[in-house]
């Protein structure tokens, strides 16, 4: 090679290349991210006239959500939904999370696997499982009929609210039990050794150390799960019969041949605006933590 | 060889077959078609060339708005025949996208049935822009155990003695159609707003016997299978052949009230560069061999060949453009939403 690496040359590169490192650290994710999401906030003050989106600046899609038809009840619903999909949620998997962590070493990752697993499968083929499962001829019913413990299919299994909230559940476990039992085994083994020499019960463990210690993982859990539920517009619609129309179904709605992109994109920007309040929420909660 | 070259190769190899296939066949030409699934089936293709010599390409689109960007796109000049809904006729004529149907050239219009005979729906201004081709609608399906003769009217879905065991399309223009046909509003797709409000409270009431909305034949069939469903608005003929493949013991009826259809017509491109063979091929698919086929195939209904079971052309109100998507779309927000 006849080129000459001089220290000055080198400067300029590591220069050259630092800066492209940033360009791309900052660009990709401005790309791909701020400007759509920017996009739709601006789509939102557009108005929709006789079916032809014009650039005229409106408050309109806004006012909507308020004033007309059922979407802010439609909303509220939806909040109190994930609310309480959220809170089994988090309960079951702070649990399950809990059971993990007091096996060895080994059976922890097996375990862990294991409830990943359903990571790996289309979501689609997940709430179709659940619904021949829960179905009036479904697995569950065929195996209570069979079994004699009951003499009629129960009807209410599938297409209920019961049904959204075992699909959210089931689909949304494992994004809560990570997070929970990777703060859980952050946990230095000695605290747990020290507790028990300082006589403190299990339980007392549990209220006092790992609880607390877990408490990011718990947040995080929260927050995806929350936000997951809260976004889903095809779950409850297929296992929520009459009952499952949500928020997100409605934002949705707006994009086919209703082609009213401008409220869809002010319900969007809602949506996203109470998903960054759960996680500015979530976030509050730990500093106050940090706090005391 | 890296994969440009390979490329390259691979295209070449190609060419050069489908040069050889067509010095073999000695083609007077060739005709493209823009159609939908099922509107050009390789046997009929097959038997086409070798009777014509007129060799074919197909494109197939998914959609209405994937179908008039493509046309738009060249102004017709990339396709010789196309395959259009009867609500779009108007627009692709008004847009030129579409010529005139030329009867003298079109011999097999003797092969129509009486109900498409007149070409009613593809006439404008006295021109004639589509020949019908095939058609279907969104009847009802109903489980012949619980229903020894198909039920007479719409309103047995509003029975409560079904509650829990009727299924509905989720789709808000076809429901709202729906709703309108069975209160016995003339013109379901230009409503009034007293008509809107009538058929919200309809579709409403229907909400309450139902046990579930599905979207697509498929789901359609899934929930049926799954469940203790006896009756069904359903997307099309479609819905009930699959459950018979399925072993349920189902029939398809249109009800007193009618139901909405759809009707594709076959017309000729505004930009075609081979008219001759544009009709050659229109006149091909109008045998009445090539509708019972398509009838057995796809279930769908043939203009030249009635299909057992399906007598009911004539009671059916086929689809137009509506007055107001966005409207609907609130409206049957607003009808999802009802407790």
């Amino acid at each position: 090679m006849g080129v000459m690496n001089t220290p000055l040359r080198r400067d300029r590169q590591d220069l050259l290349r630092a800066g492209l490192g940033h360009a791309l650290n900052l660009g990709l994710p401005l790309l791909f991210v701020v400007i759509p999401i920017l996009s739709f906030v601006v789509v939102s003050f557009w108005t929709l006239q006789d079916g032809q989106i014009l650039l005229i600046p409106t408050l309109a899609n806004y006012r909507a959500f308020f004033t007309e038809g059922s979407y802010l009840s439609v909303y509220l619903q939806t909040v109190g939904l994930s609310l309480q999909v959220t809170l089994v949620n988090v309960a079951l998997s702070t649990a399950i999370a809990l059971f993990i962590f007091r096996r060895t070493p080994r059976m922890r990752f097996l375990i862990l696997m294991s409830f990943m697993l359903p990571l790996f499968m289309s979501y689609i083929i997940k709430v179709y499982s659940i619904r021949s499962i829960l179905g009036q001829r479904g697995l569950l019913n065929e195996a209570m009929l069979g079994l004699g413990l009951i003499d009629q299919p129960i009807e209410a299994l599938l297409f209920s609210r019961t049904a959204i909230f075992i699909a959210l559940a089931v689909l949304y476990l494992p994004y809560a039990i990570l997070p929970i039992y990777l703060a859980l085994d952050r946990i230095p083994a000695n605290y747990l050794a020290a507790c028990a020499d300082l006589g403190a019960t299990p339980l007392q463990a549990l209220r006092d150390v790992v609880l607390p210690l877990a408490r990011p993982g718990i947040a995080a859990g929260a927050v995806f799960t929350f936000i997951l539920t809260f976004g889903d517009f095809v779950t409850p619609q297929m296992v929520g019969g009459t009952q499952g129309f949500t928020f997100g179904r409605i934002v949705f709605s707006q994009f086919g041949l209703a082609l009213n992109w401008p409220l869809g994109s002010a319900l969007a920007v809602i949506l996203l605006a109470t998903t960054l309040l759960a996680v500015a929420l979530a976030g509050l909660s730990l500093r106050r933590e940090h706090v005391r | 060889m890296n994969w440009m070259s390979r490329a390259v190769a691979a295209s070449l190899a190609t060419l050069t077959l489908l040069s050889s296939a067509a010095a073999v066949a000695q083609p007077k030409g060739e005709v493209r078609l823009l159609a939908y699934e099922g509107y050009a089936d390789p046997a009929w293709v097959e038997e086409f060339e070798k009777e014509t010599g007129i060799a074919v390409k197909v494109t197939y689109v998914g959609g209405v708005d994937e179908q008039i960007a493509k046309m738009k796109a060249s102004n017709g000049k990339d396709y010789d025949v196309v395959t259009i809904d009867t609500a779009s006729l108007k627009a692709y004529a008004d847009q030129k996208l579409i010529a005139p149907i030329d009867k003298a050239k079109l011999t097999s219009a003797g092969n129509l049935l009486p109900d498409f005979r007149g070409m009613a729906n593809a006439t404008f201004d006295g021109a004639t822009y589509g020949v019908p081709w095939a058609w279907g609608s969104l009847g009802m399906v109903y489980d012949k155990k619980t229903f020894p003769t198909a039920p007479e009217s719409w309103e047995v879905l509003w029975d409560p003695k079904y509650k829990g065991k009727v299924i509905s399309l989720d789709d808000a223009n076809n429901a709202i159609n729906f709703g309108a046909i069975v209160l016995g509003i003339k013109d379901p797709f230009h409503l009034t707003d007293a008509q809107f409000a009538q058929v919200k409270d309809k579709l409403i009431a229907l909400k309450r016997n139902l046990l579930t909305y599905f979207a697509g034949f498929d789901e359609g069939t899934t929930i049926w299978t799954e469940n203790d469903v006896v009756l069904m608005f359903s997307m099309g003929e479609l819905a009930a052949i699959n459950l018979q493949k399925k072993g349920f013991d189902v029939g398809y009826a249109i009800p007193k009230e009618g139901a909405v259809g759809w009707l594709d017509n076959l017309s000729v491109s505004a930009g075609t560069s081979n008219p001759d063979a544009a009709y050659a091929w229109m006149n091909f698919v109008l045998q009445k061999k090539i509708g019972a086929d398509m009838a057995k195939k796809f279930g769908y209904g043939s203009t030249t060949d009635a299909p057992e079971g399906m007598d009911y052309a004539s009671r059916l109100i086929w689809a137009d453009n509506p007055e107001d998507y966005t409207r609907r779309q609130a409206i049957w927000n607003e009808v999802k939403a009802a407790e």
